[in-house]
This record gives C-alpha cells, sequence and structure tokens, in this order.
C-alpha cells in the first residue's frame, strides 16, 4: 500500500543515553564470545546504555526537542504515534507510553496510536497511518510520533549463538504535517508474509509459556535465522522500491540518500546492493557508536544524511527496512 | 468520512466452553465489600456466565473470528489489502514487539495484505483502529477492502475486573469495503485524556513477584480503583457526550435521530448509569449481551452489533451510534447507517 504525497516530517529529534558500552565489554557480560568473523560481520564498535526504565524519559526528551524545533506545543498535537518495538514499563497493548506522553506533553488534543509486529519497519507503519489519517481529516493538522527503545537487561547480543545484530538504547520523535515543506512524504509501501511473523519475538512474558513463567530466559528477544535466512528480504524491498517509485511517479536512479537500519554492517550491505547504493559513512558512523535502536535507527539516519547542508532542496530520499521477512517497507521522501 | 466506506460483514467467536459467574467468583480473589449505593458486585452485576478459552490460544480466537467474517463476506482472502488487529489484552506473545496480525493473515492465506495491530485505546481500540484505517482507506486507490481483528483470552484467575465487570474470553473481526452500501460507517471520532494512563494497567514480566503465590499476576489487569473512582468516573460521561457529539457533528445528524446505541456489557448498573447521564432511552441501548457473556473488551462493539442485526433490533436504513470507553484511559463513538 502506498499514500500520497501531501504530508511532511516537520521536525525530528532523537535522545541517547551519555553513556557507550563497547561490543567486546558487552558481549563478555552477556558471556558470548566475539570473534572476528563477528566483529567483521556487525560493523558496531560500542552501544548506547540507558537504564531498561529510562524509555519514557529518553521519548519526552526527544519529543519535546521535536515540537520545539518545529514552534508547536503539546496542545498542537492532534495524533501521538508509538512506533516503539521493544516492550515498555507496563505490558502493552494494556498500557502504552504514548498516553503517558500525552499527559507530560499536554497533548491534550491528541489521541494516541501505536503499533505492533513491525520491527523496525514500525517506522514506515506510523509514518504512512499519520500521514494518511491528516490527509484525509481537515482537523487533524499535526501528528507526533515516536519510539523509545531499551534492551531487556542482559539481551543486548541478539541471539548469542549466532549474533545478528547489538541493542542499543535511544528514542526518537518526529512532527508531521500538512504544512511541511520539506522532507515530504511521497509514499510509503508496505508488505507483510504472516509466515515470518514468529522470526522476531520474545518467547515469554505474555500468554505463551505461562506455566514456565520462572522461566527468566524466555524473557529474551530472539531472533530465528534459520527463518529469516529463508525470507526474500532483498527481494521485497527491491518490489516495494518499485512500487513506491511507480505510484509517486518517480525515477529510483535519482534518489541522492538511501537509509537503512543500523542493524549490521551485512545488512547495511544487503540493502545497498538492492539499489546499487554507495555506503555513507554518517550512517555507519552511527552503527559504530550506537547499534541497533530499532526504528531510531532511521530517525537518526535521517537526520545524519540531511545534515549539514548534505542534502538540497528538492533531493529525493528512500528509507527501507525489511522487518525481518515480515513486515518490510519503503518510503520516498522528498527534502 | 470522505467516500463511502462500509462494514461488508463482521462476526464473533465465543468459545464453547462456558463457567458461571459463580464459577468465576469460586476461583478468584474478589472482594466482597458493598460498592457505592449499596450494590453487591456480585449480585448485582447482571452476568450469568462468560466463555473460556481453555486450551485455545488468543489468536487462535482472532482466527476463528476472522474466518467467519471472511465466509459472511464472501470473498476470497486474498482481496484483502490490508488486515489490522485491536486486541487489548495480553497477546499470546510479548507487544509491540509481536502482533497476532501475521498469524491472522497467515492462516487466511491474505497473501496480498500488509498487517499490523494497533496496541492503544483499551477497549476503545475499536474506535481509534477504525479511525486509522478508514483515512488509510480513504488515502489510497489500492486499499479497497480491509481485515480488522481481535482476539482476547483472559489470563489464568483475571476474569473478575471487581469492581468493573468480569470478562469474557472471544474473539472478532470486521471487514470494511470501500464502496460498500450497507453499515456505512459516517463518523468515527476518539479521544485520549494520557494522565489517566496508569489507572489501569497490566503490569508485565519485568515486574513479576516470584513470591507471589498467584503465579501470573504479573499478566492480571491492575486496576487502582481509588483514582478510578476520583478521576474516571467524574470525566467519563463528559468524555462520552464529547466524542458523541462530535461524531454525530462530523455524520451530521441529531441526537434524536439515533435509533440505536451499542455500548459495552460491563455491568448493569453501568449501562443504567450510560443511560441516566446521556438521557437515553434505555430501550435504544442494546444490552441483551451482559447476562450470557459478560463484557468482551474492545469486541462488545461487534459482538453486540451483530447479535442487534441478527435478533432484529437493529434493521436496514437504522442510525446506529457505537460507543465505549477504554483503559488508557480512551473514549470512542462510531456512527453507522446501516
Amino acid at each position: 500500500m502506498t499514500a500520497a504525497g501531501s504530508v511532511g516530517i516537520l521536525a525530528t529529534a532523537c535522545s541517547f543515553p551519555t553513556e557507550t558500552r563497547s561490543v567486546a565489554d558487552v558481549f563478555a557480560a552477556e558471556g558470548v564470545e566475539l570473534s572476528d568473523v563477528t566483529t567483521a560481520r556487525l560493523g558496531i564498535d560500542s552501544v548506547t546504555v540507558g537504564d531498561a526504565e529510562a524509555g519514557s524519559e529518553l521519548a519526552l526528551d526527544a519529543a519535546r526537542r521535536a515540537l520545539a524545533d518545529a514552534g508547536l506545543v503539546g496542545k498542537d498535537v492532534h495524533l501521538i504515534v508509538d512506533y516503539t518495538v521493544l516492550p515498555q514499563h507496563f505490558l502493552v497493548p494494556v498500557w502504552n507510553l504514548g498516553n503517558k506522553l500525552q499527559h507530560e506533553l499536554e497533548a491534550t488534543n491528541a489521541f494516541t496510536l501505536g503499533f505492533s509486529g513491525g520491527g523496525t519497519s514500525s517506522f514506515h507503519v506510523a509514518l504512512r497511518f499519520a500521514a494518511d489519517m491528516i490527509a484525509a481529516n481537515d482537523r487533524l493538522r499535526t501528528a507526533l510520533l515516536f519510539g523509545a527503545d531499551t534492551a531487556i537487561p542482559g539481551n543486548r547480543v541478539i541471539n548469542p549463538d549466532d549474533p545478528v545484530t547489538v541493542l542499543g538504547d535511544g528514542a526518537s520523535a518526529m512532527v508531521l504535517s500538512a504544512e511541511a515543506e520539506r522532507d515530504v512524504i511521497l509514499g510509503t509501501e508496505l508488505i507483510s508474509d504472516g509466515a515470518f511473523h514468529d522470526v522476531c519475538t520474545i518467547p515469554g512474558g505474555a500468554l505463551a509459556h505461562l506455566g514456565q513463567d520462572d522461566r527468566a530466559d524466555l524473557y529474551r528477544l530472539r531472533i530465528d535465522t534459520a527463518k529469516l535466512s529463508a525470507a526474500p528480504t532483498a527481494a521485497t524491498l527491491e518490489r516495494l522500491g518499485d512500487a513506491v517509485a511507480a505510484r509517486t511517479g518517480s525515477e529510483l536512479s535519482v534518489v541522492k540518500h538511501f537509509v537503512f537500519p543500523n542493524l549490521s554492517a551485512a545488512d547495511d550491505a544487503m540493502c545497498r546492493a538492492v539499489w546499487d547504493a554507495a555506503a555513507s559513512p554518517a550512517i555507519e558512523a552511527n552503527r559504530r557508536l550506537r547499534g541497533h535502536v530499532q526504528a531510531t535507527d532511521l530517525v537518526a539516519n535521517l537526520e545524519s544524511v540531511s545534515a549539514d547542508g548534505a542534502c538540497a532542496e528538492g533531493d529525493l530520499l528512500l528509507v527501507g527496512s525489511h522487518g525481518m521477512g515480515f513486515t518490510a517497507g519503503v518510503t520516498l521522501l522528498r527534502h | 468520512m470522505d467516500g463511502q466506506i462500509g462494514i461488508l460483514a463482521e462476526a464473533y467467536y465465543l468459545p464453547p466452553t462456558r463457567a458461571s459467574i459463580d464459577e468465576v467468583f469460586g476461583v478468584e480473589d474478589v472482594p466482597t465489600d458493598a460498592l457505592a449505593g449499596g450494590l453487591d458486585f456480585r449480585r448485582d452485576i447482571g452476568i450469568e456466565s462468560i466463555h473460556v478459552a481453555g486450551e485455545e490460544t488468543a489468536s487462535g480466537l482472532s482466527v476463528k473470528a476472522a474466518k467467519l467474517a471472511v465466509e459472511r463476506a464472501a470473498i476470497d482472502p486474498s482481496e484483502i489489502d490490508l488486515i489490522v488487529g485491536f486486541t487489548s489484552i495480553a497477546e499470546d506473545f510479548v507487544a509491540p514487539t509481536w502482533s497476532a496480525a501475521g498469524v491472522v493473515q497467515h492462516e487466511l492465506g491474505a497473501s496480498r495484505a500488509f498487517v499490523t495491530s494497533n496496541n492503544t485505546g483499551g477497549c476503545a481500540s475499536y474506535h481509534a483502529t477504525l479511525s486509522a484505517v478508514c483515512a488509510v482507506m480513504a488515502s489510497s486507490d489500492s486499499i479497497n477492502t480491509a481485515l480488522l481483528f481481535a482476539g482476547d483470552k483472559a489470563p489464568p484467575l483475571n476474569h473478575a475486573y471487581y469492581p468493573v465487570t468480569v470478562v469474557c474470553d472471544g474473539g472478532s473481526a470486521l471487514i470494511l469495503r470501500k464502496g460498500h452500501p450497507r453499515r456505512v460507517i459516517l463518523a468515527v471520532e476518539a479521544a485520549t485524556v494520557g494522565k489517566l494512563h496508569d489507572v489501569l494497567y497490566a503490569p508485565g514480566y519485568p515486574h513479576r513477584d516470584p513470591t507471589d503465590p498467584c503465579a501470573n499476576r504479573w499478566l492480571h489487569m491492575t486496576g487502582d480503583y481509588q483514582r478510578f473512582n476520583e478521576e474516571v468516573i467524574p470525566v467519563n460521561l463528559f468524555m462520552f457526550r464529547k466524542v458523541m457529539r462530535a461524531a454525530m457533528k462530523r455524520a451530521g445528524v441529531q441526537p434524536d435521530e439515533i435509533d440505536h446505541y451499542i455500548y459495552p456489557t460491563f455491568s448493569s448498573w453501568d449501562q443504567r448509569a450510560f443511560c441516566e447521564g446521556m438521557k437515553i432511552d434505555p430501550d435504544k441501548v442494546y444490552t441483551r449481551g451482559l447476562g450470557p457473556h459478560g463484557h468482551l473488551q474492545e469486541t462488545d462493539m461487534v459482538l453486540n452489533h451483530v447479535d442487534a442485526e441478527a435478533d432484529g433490533t437493529i434493521g436496514d436504513g437504522d442510525l446506529v451510534m457505537l460507543t465505549t470507553n477504554g483503559a488508557g484511559f480512551a473514549w470512542g463513538a462510531t456512527i453507522l447507517r446501516q
């Protein structure tokens, strides 16, 4: 599915804990061997580390700064959308951080939404729903989107037996508006394959395995790497890229900047190969410093590729993520 | 709404096993204190029995309801462009990392759909999700058919939400189609009061107390009922009025034109308070589901609408207001032309 382009990103902000920890220390703390092969594959030197309960403070900080940058206050926000991936302070969906943010920001004219299951692609899901809601409703002019992810304690190396990534902590926020003049959302394409719904899950902590709630080892994010390797991630991204280009009348050959998550160097190379995109030193620097911070990667990388005038007015930016084979998304922006 | 979107079909699934309200109270820790106005939670709630899922999973309840809705719609699942879950209590796996939408897509064979789940709104997630899905459908030429679903299975020993309700297990689904001339969605409104975010919640695994004799209490609905009484109750009818009036204004209808109200089946006293507070004729509020199944979270909206159609209460051309509140705290109102 794709969104018509009439809404843009007015402002973004990211908030990361000040502490970083080397990947070597993280692996050692979790009792995982760090080989040279793994080091090269991950391309991550350190991760940002906060308290497990820091998510709401980081989200609030990012949201406040994004609103300030947009010249808005809480009461200007009509919709708050959560694209967090990891567990929150209380159990979702009974509770959602978006409602707490609404209170803290005094966004009394807003209502809240949040989306589950998309992994990093929840960025695209949130963007798509918010953009369409703004486009479809003349009373809904401004949306605040946010994600706040802090790793489960002792669960930064995903997975210990075959490391796919290392998780850092952080939060991000975006202000969407019908009045934005840059970073206009030309289109978002999304597709899901339910066969891969369980590639990325936390086995415990909900109704499944309730009889084993003393098994703290089940309350760990896991990626089924065998299943993931069978997912046609590159082909799906290519298909979505072609679809968003066709629907928006754009040429992918003129896209100036490509933005992908910081899952690993190997994953970045796979994503770039889809469009023969050059490596971005700014994105590599983010990955090396912070590791993978779920959908916040995409916001941070968007900021980095357009920082210091690196992005000219009218440049096209493509943001892509494969969502572990389950939900893939591609968004095309015009700076 | 811009452009006509109608409910092509809707269905619910209730697991066959039932438990009487006495059986629920017999095994769950339910206080016996009298409620305000001398009400007795056990005696006066008006719920006779509930359905319990037993070995069935929460996502399995969703799948069964979704299959029923697809069957009633007489469509091929590959026609579905968008699937969105709106379950509001604990699922098979932890959200927001996981969503049952993938299971529903896979089991239906809805191969071309994009799927996700909304995780806000509590029982009002029906309205928040409907609002979001209608906007996507209205904004896109390629989204013509959408499936919304929910599947709720209360954790063990957590069917009684004292002093509010007793909850039933089950699933529901509705299929929206652009241009469908029946059950046309005229307006959807949702509102959230964020300061009440922690009045009702489930703590989650990190808050587990290994010494608690109730093994799964970390998954139970947990309420601060002093705040519920002091902060939710005083704004409840105001917020209902706010979303209902906004929906009526958007739909261009007057209160006396509403033929029927679909309202949650929490308790007899809650239904009475809604009718009295909102000055609505109780005969217009569909309450028959309260006795046989109690409260089924966000599925109340679907279940009671389906039943009100099936027993002839709601007929073609009627104007129907579906409205509820939910943890978060959230309120929602939807107006349909049958």
